[in-house]
């Protein structure tokens, strides 16, 4: 046999396990079962004691979560395995944050040793998760015999503050407890109450923010800041037609043709990334070219993007800084990032295979949830150092 | 147990217990179950532990302890993913990963390998072991270690994509050479 596959052998096992530490405690679990009972008994009262002074200590101390930084992983490396579909996926500080739509519920993962911290259950669909300031952890439930939903989470999950939203989904968190998002006659401005705090939320109607006209309008599946104004993604209330509207500024907007509908939209500096799709005889193409528009939402895409063959067949997009992470149908390029900054690429094959479902980053980690298991039933969290080319 | 043989339990513990992890991660494929794995191996070393102790061999006793029940929940989990065919590799290597698709696409396949010849691969380029070692970390013989060595290198030469083996070449050059001398 080759020496090479040797040396490849070796390189390979180091860095795929050389994230890995033991769990803390191993010796004492173990030798735990031999000792009489009044020394566990003993053991474990003297043990809650360090934990509760350590975790009082702690908390004092660190503001409710840990400022520590997360060592980062050289390599691609598994964080979370689930049982459940994962639909939606952001990250911050020391957790990796997942939700499934399917499952009803979110959960808080610590990044570096991929166990669940906590898990929430809701009532509807999770369909938006945001870290906004103060690292609170912002929900937008889509009820499904109930009402929306808004949930603000303490980082950790485990103080909530809830309130029913007349608003769908989508929201973008402005303060620690303000967030806005959209309704079919206009943006809402919502006050929630600190996580675990009572009070009612508030909610107020930003004025001239209208959307489009009445009530063959509703807004979709995003929203976001773009120039200080609200961008919205906007449908004729059957999920056809959708396009993008600046509220309150009813000439401006994109798509909306059969020929140009807008499927996922992200936002990477100054500029908008939507996904495009046509409708043609009634059916609906799966993927469709990437386009990037200005404040005004004209149409700037560079050339290397246009020409890009894998870029037209974009079935998703999401941003974390200046990087721009798309799932394609391309054979062989099942997620590539680019940087948004770049007006000649090049563009970088992360992922070869695979379904993604949601991409979360930090400034140098990419965290790529992907679904596998019979029906898709399970998820994958994999983090990728983000290439150099893609920041 | 005595204090003394605790304190050195806990030493033995601090000292070795990430390269074992690590080990029953590459073999069993999955760290929680790993985790589980080392936990009740551990258990198990504790209970004994004045004897294994005495008889100085701890890190051996555990170590094969460990391998063996690796072994056993790889081959219960299955092998995992599929190998990457070669036309689904990146077409833009990006050059500040290094060797990091190439790593990623290799350990794919060696997921594809059933758990006894994965754990012949560990043991031989993870934990370093020579033949006779890794025979008796598995508890079979040289020969069968020799064995499932080379039916995992024969197929992870077949299953990676794109694969230019040198010692496949030569021989294949070798092959012509020997059929050309004798025409």
């Amino acid at each position: 046999m080759s020496a090479k596959l040797d040396d490849e052998l070796r390189a390979a096992f180091e860095v795929a396990s050389e994230f890995i530490k033991p769990p803390g405690g191993l010796a004492d679990k173990a030798c735990r079962a031999r000792r009489p009972w009044w020394h566990r008994q003993r053991d474990a009262i003297a043990a809650c004691a360090v934990v509760l002074a350590t975790a009082g200590a702690a908390y004092a101390l660190s503001g409710h979560y840990s400022s520590k930084p997360v060592p980062e992983p050289p390599g691609p490396r598994v964080v979370v395995k689930t049982r459940y579909p994962v639909s939606e996926a952001a990250v911050s500080g020391q957790y990796v944050y997942l939700a499934s739509s399917q499952r009803s519920l979110v959960a808080a993962y610590n990044r570096a040793t991929g166990k669940m911290v906590r898990r929430v259950r809701v009532h509807g669909s999770p369909t938006w998760l945001a870290v906004g300031p103060g690292r609170l952890v912002w929900v937008g439930i889509v009820g499904d015999r109930s009402p929306n939903m808004i949930l603000l989470l303490s980082p950790d999950l485990g103080r909530r503050a809830t309130a029913g939203s007349p608003g769908s989904g989508p929201l973008v968190p402005t303060s620690r407890q303000t967030a806005l998002t959209a309704a079919p006659y206009g943006v809402l401005n919502v006050r929630m109450p600190a996580p675990g705090q009572s009070g009612l939320a508030s909610v107020r109607q930003e004025s001239d923010s209208q959307l489009g006209a009445g009530l063959t309008t509703a807004p979709g599946n995003w929203v976001g800041l773009l120039d200080g104004r609200v961008a919205v993604q906007v449908t004729n209330g059957y999920g056809y037609g959708s396009h993008l509207v600046i509220a309150g500024e009813p000439g401006v907007t994109f798509g909306g043709d059969p020929q140009q509908q807008v499927g996922a939209v992200a936002k990477a500096g100054d500029s908008l990334w939507a996904q495009t799709f046509a409708i043609t005889n009634s059916r609906v193409a799966l993927w469709g070219p990437l386009v990037r528009l200005d404040g005004q939402l004209r149409a700037t895409t560079p050339v290397f993007i246009q020409r890009n063959p894998v870029l037209a067949r974009s079935e998703n997009v999401w941003s974390a800084g200046s990087a721009v992470w798309v799932s394609t149908g391309a054979p062989g390029h099942a997620l590539v990032c680019f940087a948004a900054r770049s007006g000649a690429g090049p563009v970088i094959t992360v992922l070869a295979g695979g379904r993604v479902a949601a991409v979360a980053a930090t400034s140098g980690t990419a965290y790529v949830t992907t679904v596998t298991g019979v029906s898709r039933g399970r998820s994958v969290v994999t983090s990728y150092p983000i290439p150099a080319a893609c920041r | 147990m005595r204090a003394a043989d605790d304190a050195d339990f806990s030493n033995f513990v601090a000292a070795s217990s990430r390269q074992l992890l690590r080990t029953a991660y590459l073999i069993a494929d999955d760290l929680t179950v790993a985790e589980g794995l080392l936990q009740a191996v551990l258990d198990r070393a504790c209970q004994r532990w004045p004897s294994v102790r005495r008889k100085n061999g701890a890190q051996a006793y555990v170590h094969r302890l460990l391998v063996r029940a690796a072994v056993e929940a790889g081959r219960q989990h299955g092998p995992h993913g599929a190998p990457p065919a070669a036309d689904r590799l990146p077409d833009v290597p990006d050059p500040g990963l290094g060797g990091l698709h190439r790593r990623a696409a290799l350990l794919s396949c060696v997921r594809q390998l059933p758990a006894d010849q994965r754990a012949v691969l560990v043991l031989r380029y993870f934990d370093g072991l020579t033949e006779p070692a890794a025979a008796q970390a598995l508890g079979c013989s040289v020969r069968t270690v020799r064995s499932r060595h080379a039916r995992a290198m024969a197929r992870l030469n077949e299953l990676v994509p794109g694969r230019t083996d040198g010692a496949n070449a030569d021989s294949r050059t070798g092959g012509e050479h020997e059929r050309e001398a004798r025409r």
